[in-house]
């Protein structure tokens, strides 16, 4: 090898580090941008922002999702189905919406839709084993809790995710963006399509109901 | 919102005046502490003088305060789920180049077909205008040329000459080359076209022409 393939190696070394600093101080600047800004570079084809967005919103989304639909095996295929979407549909965001609001209600379309695919299915297999008795479903250990290798908390949560399940789809959803995901109602009333007072409404029925479901287990302030 | 809205789970006190909707949203504001703070001294009052909803209203609070508990202790993506994410996304950017490679190539030819169809369309559109016109105007340039050229020339080859030379422009018609027209000496005119003129001549003298 001689001095000058020498110096084209170094020389092409050093472009390459020049280049990886410019990327990670790309990269850097993308961190600090703001959603809305993020969702701006990724419509001019920058994928980086994308997976800023992704690592920004996975968990809560995930949170949301689990509290909603109550299975957290149904979670990750929700949470891969919704930042799909968003990838699909990145030209129709329009900066006039939040970028949270517009991700929770492609979330919400989602866990909805599934949650009444699901209960379809239930009705389907409670008639098909009205109609011969000889089908029978296979109960399915719940392997999400086993009280005796969690913490109280984890029982807490347990209880209170039950109590979550049982109330019905339309408290629940402005619930958990509410008290779970804490929301404000303009962002509740934006991603569901309800009025302002119909999500209070909602929001009070809703913890009535879960009070209700509640009070056997915890103990509630003794009337005075 | 229903005005018939009835919770039978719930220890709904009975005694208060408000329609349910604007009940369940003076509460949900309470409970949440967004309540305007005049209005939550007056709402305050109130539940000091109602001991039954005031205890409703610290069940509610103590619910949204296990709500808030346990949304703290957060369920959180799955391990790997950002790189499973990452594959699916680069299998859809493939797919959607695929789309669009496939898209290309026959729009391309669609392209070429296209324009080819247009290129004939008006080259036969010219053609076909072109010999029409040329049909029309035969019969009547043949008789005009038959009529002044001389009969040494076969009327086959003034007719092959004439096809293909531009059609001429004839001059508009007007009633002195009308009156012109019955001033042709009747010997040079064929006999067919002789009777007609003598029979027209006639009957234009019996209305009265000179």
């Amino acid at each position: 090898m001689n001095i000058q393939q020498k110096q084209r190696i170094v020389l092409r070394r050093e472009a390459l580090a020049r280049q990886d600093e410019r990327e990670k101080a790309r990269y850097e600047e993308l961190l600090h941008m703001s959603d809305e800004d993020l969702m701006a570079q990724f419509q001019a084809g920058t994928v980086e922002a994308f997976d800023i967005l992704v690592s920004r919103y996975k968990d809560p989304l995930a949170n949301y999702l689990y509290r909603f639909l109550g299975d957290p095996k149904e979670v990750e295929d929700l949470l891969q189905e919704t930042f799909m979407r968003v990838y699909r549909n990145r030209h129709s965001y329009r900066r006039i919406a939040k970028f949270s609001t517009w991700l929770y209600t492609i979330a919400g379309n989602l866990a909805r839709s599934e949650y009444r695919k699901r209960k379809r299915r239930r009705l389907y297999s409670l008639q098909s084993v009205n109609r011969d008795e000889e089908e029978y479903e296979v109960e399915i250990p719940d392997e999400t809790f086993a009280p005796d290798r969690h913490t109280e908390s984890t029982i807490q949560d347990h209880y209170i995710q039950e109590a979550l399940k049982q109330i019905p789809e339309e408290f629940r959803e402005v619930v958990v963006l509410r008290d779970v995901q804490q929301l404000s109602y303009e962002e509740i009333a934006e991603i569901t399509g309800l009025p302002m007072g119909t999500v209070k409404s909602r929001i009070n029925r809703g913890r009535t109901k879960l009070q209700a479901l509640l009070k056997d287990v915890y103990p509630m302030p003794e009337e005075s | 919102m229903r005005e018939d809205y009835q919770d039978s789970d719930s220890s709904w006190p009975e005694e208060h005046n408000c329609p349910f909707s604007d009940w369940d949203e003076l509460l949900c504001e309470y409970v949440d502490g967004t309540m305007d703070p005049a209005v939550r001294q007056v709402f305050e009052e109130y539940l000091r003088a109602n001991p039954a909803v005031a205890h409703y209203v610290a069940c509610l609070c103590r619910t949204r305060q296990l709500l808030h508990q346990h949304g703290a202790c957060r369920l959180r993506a799955p391990e790997g789920f950002q790189a499973r994410l990452r594959q699916r996304l680069a299998c859809e950017m493939m797919r959607e180049q695929r789309i669009l490679d496939y898209l290309s190539l026959p729009l391309r030819g669609v392209t070429v077909l296209a324009s080819a169809a247009v290129i004939l369309f008006l080259v036969g559109m010219y053609t076909g205008t072109w010999l029409y016109a040329e049909n029309a105007t035969q019969s009547s340039s043949t008789t005009e040329i038959s009529s002044t050229r001389s009969f040494s020339i076969a009327p086959e080859l003034i007719l092959r000459e004439h096809a293909w030379t531009p059609r001429p422009v004839l001059p508009p018609r007007s009633n002195a080359m009308l009156s012109a027209a019955w001033t042709v000496p009747v010997t040079s005119a064929p006999l067919g076209l002789r009777d007609t003129l003598e029979t027209l001549r006639l009957v234009q003298r019996s209305r009265g022409a000179p």
